[in-house]
């Protein structure tokens, strides 16, 4: 599902002496399958951006379109809840939203408020359930009686449950182990893949970003500040470094080796593996069949 | 090396919970030392961290910190003097309406008199580099700054150890340089003890001492060079390897004939540019 963003601007609590402009003219243009990646510090607008994206905050001038549906200032609450059950967001530590007695009960309650059946709904929850890798054995359980890792799949599947055609994710990994970290953002890109789904990531890892999004949009006080793939955003340190962000590990590192050996390294791949082979290159024997 | 903090034994269980959170775990910590402690979710760390200070007592075994032992009620203010936990959300954590607020609340709870109180705010909330924001409300500042402003308030008290509890994993990456260099500097020019409890394997390199944490019970304990050479436990702990110790590894499977491991990105570009001038 196509995202068109234009000239979104927002500013909180318009028309008291507390003002502030969280957004100015915003464009951006996000195609239907993308994979973005927002990165930026505390404060440069990510959030504010995307609470935009399903309804959560109405533009102070401005529109957003995802499919065929427009929101613009001013707009009709209607609207909003269509919106709403097109794209889905995994908040910052989504376990703390959990209510439900059962996580069967929990994961139901998205669909059935969107008017599925209950038939439907249980359907779907079971579905979801195995789909972020946990048993089924836990549906009859209370979510609060599961460990953090587990609750965290609980309320993602609570999301995917609704079925949206865009998945908004704002830090999904925070506080998780590296293991966790890992399972869960390979979770996010197969479902992606899989579901032909349109997924905005907001993150503070350059590591996640880099690998696995298809393009980056870097915010800064409000604005888009660089927008590109991966390997264009991070061929720009200097502009990165002076925003408070950095290029990831396996940049920062081929960097450091070519200040050793004078000769440019290619940058465009950000997995270890690729870094490895690159490298290797160097050495004469590496990178080829022998 | 003098032993700050000794735990003995110790093992605790949550009401609600089936399993021990902590099973049968002892540990000594030493003056000066920036020990990190990694594990899974759900290893135990954190509640480590609440036993260190009192904030929980064992439900078997004794944790004693200096002279005083958190079994004894009246020892706890004395304890919890010495020990300062920031914990990881900055929001949870600011009770002040102002900076200056925040940094005196903590040492009104203890009596200070009122004229080195005064002193001791203005030097801890220079300590952490805040001085230019002693008036500011909280809600003006940012996630690492008000994670600063919880270090001052610590550092005010006197104590001989900080616990960071994941306190940098809500941070931008330039908040998180903010607080771990403040913290690095109170350790180094100051000889206060640091534990820090995180799941960023960067930061625990660059540790004295690192324990690895696995269902409430210390799988591993060492230098980081020891600690992070045994890839298939740490694995086994729900970890992974930290990025230079993992680029190592990819570049012997390329077949660059590296002999040692190297912790950290300086380290490793040097070795292989020593190996490649040997070329």
């Amino acid at each position: 599902m196509d995202i068109k963003i234009s000239g979104l601007t927002h500013r909180y609590k318009a028309g008291t002496p507390f003002e502030r402009l969280a957004l100015h003219d915003v464009s951006l243009s996000v195609p239907s399958g993308t994979f973005l990646a927002v990165i930026g510090h505390t404060g440069s607008g990510k959030s504010t951006l995307i609470q935009h994206l399903n309804g959560l905050l109405k533009p102070s001038e401005g529109t957003i379109t995802v499919g065929d549906l427009t929101i613009a200032a001013g707009g009709k609450k209607k609207q909003l809840k269509a919106l709403r059950k097109r794209v889905g967001i995994v908040f910052q530590y989504p376990e703390h939203q959990l209510f439900d007695e059962t996580v069967e009960k929990d994961v139901m309650f998205g669909p059935m408020n969107f008017g599925q059946s209950e038939e439907a709904a249980r359907r779907v929850a079971h579905e979801m359930i195995k789909l972020v890798g946990l048993p089924v054995e836990v549906l009859q359980k209370s979510p609060f009686d599961l460990s953090g890792g587990q609750m965290r799949r609980v309320a993602i599947a609570g999301v995917l449950a609704m079925e949206p055609d865009v998945l908004i994710l704002d830090e999904p990994t925070a506080g998780l182990d590296p293991r966790g970290r890992k399972e869960i953002m390979d979770l996010f890109r197969t479902l992606h893949d899989q579901r032909n789904m349109t997924t905005i990531l907001v993150t503070h890892s350059m590591e996640d970003a880099a690998y696995y999004a298809d393009r980056i949009l870097v915010m800064e006080k409000g604005s888009t500040y660089l927008e590109g793939t991966p390997a264009e955003i991070f061929a720009k340190r200097g502009e990165l470094q002076a925003v408070g962000l950095d290029v990831p590990e396996t940049v920062q590192f081929l960097l450091k080796w070519q200040e050793k050996t004078g000769k440019p390294a290619e940058m465009s791949s950000f997995t270890i593996e690729d870094t490895a082979r690159a490298i290797s290159a160097d050495f004469g024997k590496g990178g080829s069949t022998c | 090396m003098k032993e700050l903090i000794k735990v003995n034994n110790v093992s605790f269980q949550y009401p609600s919970e089936e399993n021990l959170t902590l099973a049968g775990l002892s540990l000594s910590v030493y003056k000066g030392e920036w020990l990190a402690v990694v594990g899974h979710n759900g290893s135990g760390k954190s509640t480590l961290a609440k036993l260190l200070n009192g904030l929980l007592l064992p439900g078997s075994g004794e944790v004693k910190v200096e002279d005083y032992t958190t079994a004894n009620e009246e020892e706890l203010w004395e304890i919890r003097r010495r020990v300062g936990i920031v914990f990881q959300n900055p929001d949870n954590q600011f009770v002040g309406t102002s900076v200056r607020d925040d940094v005196a609340f903590g040492l009104e709870n203890f009596g200070v008199p009122r004229e080195e109180m005064i002193k001791r705010i203005e030097t801890s909330i220079a300590r952490v580099n805040m001085q230019d924001f002693i008036e500011s409300e909280p809600h003006h500042l940012s996630g690492g700054q008000k994670q600063r402003v919880a270090i001052a308030g610590i550092i005010a008290q006197k104590p001989s150890i900080i616990i960071l509890d994941e306190a940098t994993s809500m941070l931008d990456p330039m908040g998180r340089k903010e607080v771990i260099d403040t913290v690095k500097q109170l350790n180094e020019e100051e000889g206060i003890t640091v534990i820090s409890i995180t799941h960023d394997l960067e930061e625990a390199v660059r540790a004295d001492r690192v324990i690895v944490m696995k269902q409430g019970a210390i799988l591993t304990a060492g230098s980081p060079r020891e600690v992070f050479q045994n890839e298939a436990l740490l694995l086994d702990a729900g970890l992974d390897l930290p990025f230079s110790l993992k680029l190592g590894v990819a570049l012997r499977d390329y077949g660059v004939s590296l002999k040692e491991q190297h912790l950290t990105q300086e380290e490793l570009v040097d070795a292989l540019w020593t190996l490649k001038s040997a070329d």
